[in-house]
């Protein structure tokens, strides 16, 4: 058996025009918990799309293959598509309120795809509410989602993902644009759900504070590229990549410091050139040298720590 | 006098329930005054928005009044009223929204000059415009765009520029970075400063990002089921008195 | 922008110019007179003299069909015009009135909706004797209620859309606000129901005039034409084609322009990645 749940290698993904996703590899061991951070338009939720199957019709897989518990997910199709991938995956979106059917009860959209039987099924979505630290499971369950605070969604949302008894959990930014004490109770959440056995976790976020409380492996990916992976600490500890730097400077925000400007990135993920073999991040990069024009590859620096950055920073 | 100044504001909505209205303002009352940038936390739903639009004479309050220099502005009439919605201006939340999709970003940022400075030549206005763009940090060769066809960051400084345009007294920011990647947030947070310190305009900033409030604002308002709970200083969680505010600072 | 092949707006196109240029060629230079009888000609079969034969009074078929078609399209492009208009108009009003008004302009578009088109037809024949106007007429009334529901949904969903509000705030006037930015989403809607409601305009027309409610003998139309070959069907079946034919390529071809039309009006929204 596999020791990882879930291994992409060399994953290409491109529209009629360009490459959107360039030699993207990537692994969720199994129990483990990865973490893919960037901006937006860096080809986080691209990735996910192409294990999902839910690219843009104008978007195809030009290279590399998705294997997800041994199987090979890139060639599922139809029935197999739903019972092996589908039902095994529990996905967590990023807009909590659209993905909640607004005119049916939580109860139904608890149990109605469960292959237990409704009263069983009941029971189940009960217990994983409670187990979500909600405190009256029955009046939620009978609650339309418009009637649910942003938090009390996002419960919800994760027992719809958990009801399928999944190995694989995957989140996609489920912190952002939330109320700061909301997003605290889903940090916590989180944090409970690591504890679960057996539960791997797929983790999709810009917000670095909350990755570092709960992944135990990173992956930073910049325009369509990965820029640095590594264990938590390789790559929060020892950040190699100016990218990697300056996003974790952004997350700091508890001590602003009123007389200073922000701490920001300037300019933005660039949308075009992603095949370009050399550093798309050195138009933003406060360490850009001539170096940075030539082609790229990847820096080994130890354990399972890798960079794909020219410059030997401190 | 303030400048602008909310007396025992309240706003009912119809709604269709057993209640057959929804009261989402209570008796606010909130001002501010030249220079000043003032905060307004609470979390979604708890009014933020219908008093921002109440504030910016979008919409009428139910009771109470919005006096803008000491005038109800329900009374404002012809000149007055237009001097008014020019010096009250809105930054919100979801920029592509705010924008017409069959415009080009030029003819976004034009149409404010038409409507308002029709003093101004054509070419007077496509100077403006191009000077506002460069000055939001965009080049000018983005103008021939559409909204569509940016990223949330650069529609954000769209918006900014249109706004500026205008050279408003009062821009009410309605979770105006919330919707964007912390890098693109602080790139529009550091602008908005710059603009405050180059053309001394009042804010109105509604968040439910209590570091970013404690960062831009002099002094806070929180807002919880539709009224003002409190209202701090600009060191937020050392004034804070209640509980319901020190868990929306996170101090809990 | 990336854009993909329309085929249903170049299929819908050519097959539309194709049966208006028969009509706009019939009105121009009719091969023969579309009316002329000659008994000795009777239920002829394709000839190089009658490309599509000839009728049961010995008339060419080609200029028939002509003749119908032009009619069949003006017929249909006057009716939808005038009820997209009244229903434009309509729908604007019940959107922006007041709560009454808006109600009582509703309930009657919905009790128009509910009325027989076929009826209204057999009533305007009944005021204004059988022709082209009372079918133009009770066509132009069945177009109103879609044309006023469209605008209504639409307007009132532009009014609480974000732009709108901005537009608010930096001061455009009502008259801005409706021109520039509440009509372009509500024109490309409009502009596709216009040629699906063409299409089904020609289909009623054809069908009132089958069963004789329409033009009138001898003028020549398709559902008219229609009808006649009905009581050859067992004799000469052939008789049906050129009139069928020519109605199934029209409608056909007006609703892939429609369809066409919409995917290439609608700007697509960013893909949100």
């Amino acid at each position: 058996m596999d020791s990882r749940i879930l291994d992409i290698q060399g994953l290409c993904a491109r529209d009629s025009v360009e490459e959107l996703l360039v030699d993207v590899s990537l692994h969720v061991d199994a129990g483990g918990r990865t973490a893919i951070v960037g901006e937006s338009g860096c080809g986080k939720t691209m990735t996910l799309r192409a294990l999902l199957h839910t690219l843009p019709p104008d978007v195809e897989v030009s290279a590399g293959r998705i294997r997800f518990m041994g199987e090979d997910a890139l060639a599922l199709k139809g029935e197999a598509l739903r019972k092996d991938l589908y039902m095994r995956i529990g996905h967590v979106g990023q807009n909590t309120s659209e993905n909640l059917h607004p005119l049916l009860k939580v109860s139904r959209q608890l149990t109605d795809f469960s292959p237990l039987g409704r009263k069983e099924a009941l029971e189940k979505a009960t217990a994983l509410l409670e187990s979500l630290s909600i405190k009256d499971p029955g009046r939620v369950l009978s609650s339309y989602p418009g009637e649910l605070s942003g938090g009390m969604r996002q419960r919800v949302n994760m027992a719809v993902a958990l009801m399928k008894d999944a190995p694989l959990l995957i989140a996609d930014e489920p912190t952002s644009a939330l109320d700061a004490h909301v997003r605290r109770q889903v940090e916590e959440l989180y944090q409970g759900l690591c504890e679960r056995e057996g539960l791997s976790l797929l983790l999709i976020s810009h917000d670095l504070s909350f990755v570092r409380r709960i992944a135990d492996r990173v992956y930073v990916m910049y325009a369509g590229r990965v820029v640095e992976e590594g264990s938590l600490d390789e790559v929060f500890g020892e950040a190699a990549h100016p990218y990697t730097k300056a996003l974790a400077s952004l997350s700091g925000r508890r001590s602003l410091d009123r007389t200073r400007d922000l701490d920001e990135i300037g300019g933005s993920v660039p949308d075009k050139g992603r095949g370009d073999p050399s550093c798309a991040f050195s138009s933003r990069c406060p360490y850009a040298a001539r170096d940075c024009h030539n082609a790229l590859s990847y820096r080994h620096l130890g354990g399972s720590h890798y960079v794909r950055c020219c410059h030997e920073l401190a | 006098m303030s400048l602008l100044e909310a007396v025992r504001v309240g706003r009912v909505f119809p709604i269709d329930g057993p209640q057959k209205r929804f009261e989402a303002l209570k008796d606010v009352s909130i001002h501010l005054e030249a220079g000043e940038s003032v905060g307004v936390l609470g979390e979604s739903g708890s009014g933020k928005s219908t008093l921002a639009a109440i504030f910016g004479g979008l919409d009428r309050p139910t009771s109470g009044q919005v006096l803008y220099k000491g005038r109800d502005i329900a009374t404002l009439k012809g000149g007055d009223w237009k001097c008014f919605r020019q010096s009250v201006q809105y930054i919100f939340q979801d920029p592509k929204a705010a924008m017409n999709p069959y415009f080009t970003l030029r003819q976004v940022l034009m149409e404010p000059l038409k409507v308002n400075r029709k003093e101004l030549s054509k070419a007077q206005m496509v100077e403006l415009v191009e000077d506002m763009t460069a000055r939001v940090g965009l080049p000018t060769s983005i103008l021939s765009r559409h909204p569509d066809e940016v990223s949330g960051g650069q529609a954000q400084r769209i918006i900014t520029a249109r706004v500026l345009l205008l050279e408003p007294e009062v821009i009410i920011a309605d979770e105006c970075v919330s919707a964007l990647d912390l890098s693109i947030q602080a790139q529009i947070i550091n602008l908005l400063r710059r603009i405050r310190s180059a053309t001394g305009a009042s804010f109105l900033f509604i968040s439910h990002d209590a570091d970013l409030v404690r960062y831009f604002c002099d002094r806070s308002y929180v807002m919880l089921h539709g009224r003002i709970v409190e209202e701090l200083g600009q060191d937020l969680s050392a004034s804070a008195k209640s509980e319901y505010t020190r868990m929306l600072l996170g101090g809990l | 922008m990336r854009r993909r092949g329309n085929p249903s707006l170049f299929i819908g196109l050519i097959l539309t110019l194709l049966v208006a240029s028969l009509g706009i060629i019939g009105v121009l230079h009719s091969p023969y007179d579309p009316e002329a009888m000659n008994l000795m000609q009777r239920f002829n079969g394709p000839s190089l003299e009658h490309p599509f034969g000839t009728d049961h009074f010995g008339r060419d078929m080609l200029s028939r069909v002509m003749m119908a078609s032009g009619t069949a399209l003006s017929s249909a492009l006057v009716s939808v015009t005038l009820g997209a208009l009244a229903g434009i108009a309509l729908g604007t009003l019940a959107a922006l009135a007041p709560r009454w008004l808006s109600t009582l302009v509703m309930r009657l578009v919905d009790a128009l909706m509910a009325f027989p088109t076929i009826l209204l037809a057999l009533m305007a024949a009944a005021i204004f004797g059988r022709g082209l106007l009372p079918s133009v007429l009770a066509v132009c009334i069945s177009m109103v209620p879609s044309f006023s529901r469209l605008t209504q949904a639409m307007v009132m969903e532009g009014r609480e859309r974000l732009s709108i509000k901005a537009a608010r705030a930096y001061g455009a006037p009502a008259w801005r606000i409706v021109i520039f930015h509440m009509f372009p989403p509500v024109l490309t809607r409009l502009v596709t129901q216009f040629t699906s409601a063409i299409g089904g305009a020609v289909l009623l027309e054809s069908s009132l005039s089958f069963l004789g409610l329409g033009v009138q003998p001898p003028s020549a139309s398709l559902g008219m034409m229609l009808s006649e070959a009905r009581a050859y069907l067992l004799t000469y079946p052939w008789q049906v084609l050129p009139s069928g034919i020519t109605l199934l390529v029209l409608v056909l071809g007006l609703n892939l322009l429609g369809d066409g039309l919409g995917s290439l009006l609608t700007r697509r929204s960013a893909d949100g990645l």
